[in-house]
């Protein structure tokens, strides 16, 4: 087991370092929340209208599972990278805890997703983000994101080690953006056509978005954040485990 | 002496190709063993079920003593993979990449290690370069530099040149018989005849997934029966008459030029000449052609193609 953790220390690590390397991934991991909060903030907020909130702080949680996103987009890149040079092979044919390549990976991309999400907040407070939770509902908040982000880091795997070349990665990363759109993200479900509502109200983002923004406006919650953990305990269980089979199954063909 | 590496019958399939079969052979402690071979032999298939990545249909390898299949963690720790394709992080730098495998090993010291390789591989000044900055070379140096921190036993190194320039080649060449010198075990995989001849204790071809020959680089020219002599007359009527004089060898005419195959002992030789020289006819220029690994590698493949003609 100690073998297992400090394996996986050392390939955090290099994930680490080579986060920090490219600088252009991280200039975008803080400037994309802060240009997103003021284009949509600002373009949309004049035209939309939504009773009683402020639209700012309306999309807010929308924007957070954006940049979300966008940071594990990078984690799919870099497994897929890792899985399609040598690299793998030489790691495979070392003496290591087998689960120290994914644990690797799936440590620094948690820990950047939630950097990157409390950069948001901060870009949102700027732009003029008003929220009036207490410290109990930002814990509760801390706690949905982080194990929303976990789900999500764990998705991106299976993307980064099925995929077959980066196009496909920013295929699934497109597909990602379409969750967002199609959630109650940047306007109520209750605007959209029948069957866009219906796909807007039972996929997962929205009860998430949904729990988030309750607890960050007190706006009135009924079981959203039951649903919400729910759903990102069960993701973070049906992804591992397929990260964890397809990962087998690609290293022993 | 010690067997540390021995493979028998080892059969691989991907799908319908069958890739491996049924691979004997043996390596001695210390050794330079040469896989040699054309493009998909095996060759690879071969080094990556060795290295525990790629598991085999049937037969049986062991390492150090460790049963390939059943022990693969303890076989992981012997041993060392130098794959086709450059395990090396371009992100990172070189002394990085180092640090990095050291810290996998566990290695006390891997710092030092780290120092040592780099002045080994002369890598010193590009040490704290990004690799992505690296010429080929220098990433295929780096690459078994990575393969060497914590003095394995076993060593692969699977088409360590396939790339290089002639000058990088000769640089690894020295590299590896350096290594040898040190007692590590060497698997090298090479389609380069003159690579394995300079480098190899042993040599084993693999063609169409056996083991067609093996042997030590003299050995191999030995069992090979091939000993050619090139024999250039005045005129083409001349080359013409002397075919006649030669009839029940193998040839081929070109022009003024005979080429005749013998089996390279001094009977043959000797009533070549004579047969010419009893027919009066000059001879310009007289050649023998040593039997060159070349030779031995093209005349094997050409005689398992024709034998192997049925089972297509």
């Amino acid at each position: 087991m100690n073998k297992a953790i400090s394996d996986s220390y050392t390939m955090f690590k290099r994930c680490f370092v080579k986060t920090l390397r490219s600088p252009e991934a991280m200039t975008m991991a803080i400037v994309v929340p802060f240009v997103m909060m003021v284009l949509f903030g600002f373009v949309f907020g004049g035209i939309v209208y939504i009773e009683g909130l402020n639209y700012i702080n309306f999309i807010v949680p929308g924007i957070i599972l954006q940049c979300v996103f966008q940071s594990s987009t990078a984690t799919a890149l870099s497994v897929h990278n890792d899985m399609s040079t040598g690299i793998i092979d030489r790691f495979r044919s070392m003496q290591i805890a087998k689960s120290a390549f994914l644990s690797g990976h799936v440590w620094l991309s948690v820990i950047r997703s939630i950097v990157i999400a409390i950069a948001t907040i901060g870009a949102a407070f700027i732009v003029g983000f008003r929220p009036t939770a207490g410290v109990v509902e930002w814990l509760m908040v801390a706690g949905i994101l982080t194990l929303f982000i976990i789900a999500v880091t764990w998705l991106v795997v299976i993307i980064g080690l099925v995929s077959k070349d980066s196009e496909s990665i920013s295929g699934a990363s497109f597909l990602m953006v379409i969750f967002v759109f199609l959630s109650s993200a940047f306007a109520p479900p209750d605007t959209l056509p029948t069957v866009l509502r219906v796909f807007a109200r039972y996929q997962p983002l929205t009860p998430v978005i949904d729990a988030v923004r309750g607890l960050v406006l007190g706006t009135p919650l009924e079981n959203e954040i039951l649903i919400a953990l729910v759903w990102c305990v069960g993701l973070t269980i049906v992804a591992f485990v397929g990260a964890v089979q397809i990962y087998k199954s690609k290293l022993t063909k | 002496m010690e067997q540390i590496i021995t493979v028998t019958d080892l059969k691989k399939s991907f799908k319908t190709n069958q890739v491996l079969k049924g691979v004997n052979f043996h390596i001695y402690k210390g050794k330079i063993f040469a896989l040699l071979g054309s493009n998909g032999a095996g060759k690879t298939t071969c080094v990556r079920i060795l290295s525990t990545l790629t598991k085999a249909d049937s037969g049986t390898a062991a390492i150090c003593g460790y049963d390939v299949f059943k022990q693969a963690d303890n076989v992981r720790g012997c041993i060392s993979l130098t794959g086709q394709f450059a395990a090396v992080d371009e992100i990172l730098t070189g002394r990085e990449n180092l640090h990095l495998i050291g810290e996998l090993k566990r290695l006390p010291d891997f710092r030092k290690q780290t120092d040592e390789l780099l002045a080994i591989i002369n890598l010193e000044d590009a040490a704290d370069k990004q690799v992505s900055t690296y010429s080929g070379g220098m990433r295929r140096r780096l690459d078994i530099a990575m393969s060497l921190m914590g003095n394995p036993q076993v060593i692969f190194l699977d088409e360590p040149t396939t790339g290089l320039d002639p000058q990088n080649r000769i640089v690894m060449w020295e590299m590896i018989a350096k290594l040898a010198e040190n007692g590590t075990t060497i698997l090298l995989t090479t389609q380069y005849l003159e690579e394995a001849e300079y480098l190899a204790d042993h040599i084993a071809i693999l063609h169409n997934g056996v083991i067609t020959a093996e042997g030590s680089p003299e050995e191999l020219k030995k069992i090979l029966p091939i000993g050619e002599i090139s024999l250039e007359f005045m005129n083409v009527a001349d080359a013409a008459q002397a075919q006649e004089a030669l009839a029940g060898y193998a040839f081929t005419a070109r022009r003024k030029t005979i080429e005749v195959s013998t089996d390279g002992s001094a009977t043959q030789l000797a009533d070549i000449l004579n047969r010419i020289n009893s027919s009066d006819i000059p001879i310009s220029r007289f050649t023998q052609n040593q039997p060159s690994l070349e030779d031995a590698f093209l005349t094997l493949i050409g005689e398992k193609e024709k034998g192997g003609a049925k089972h297509e």
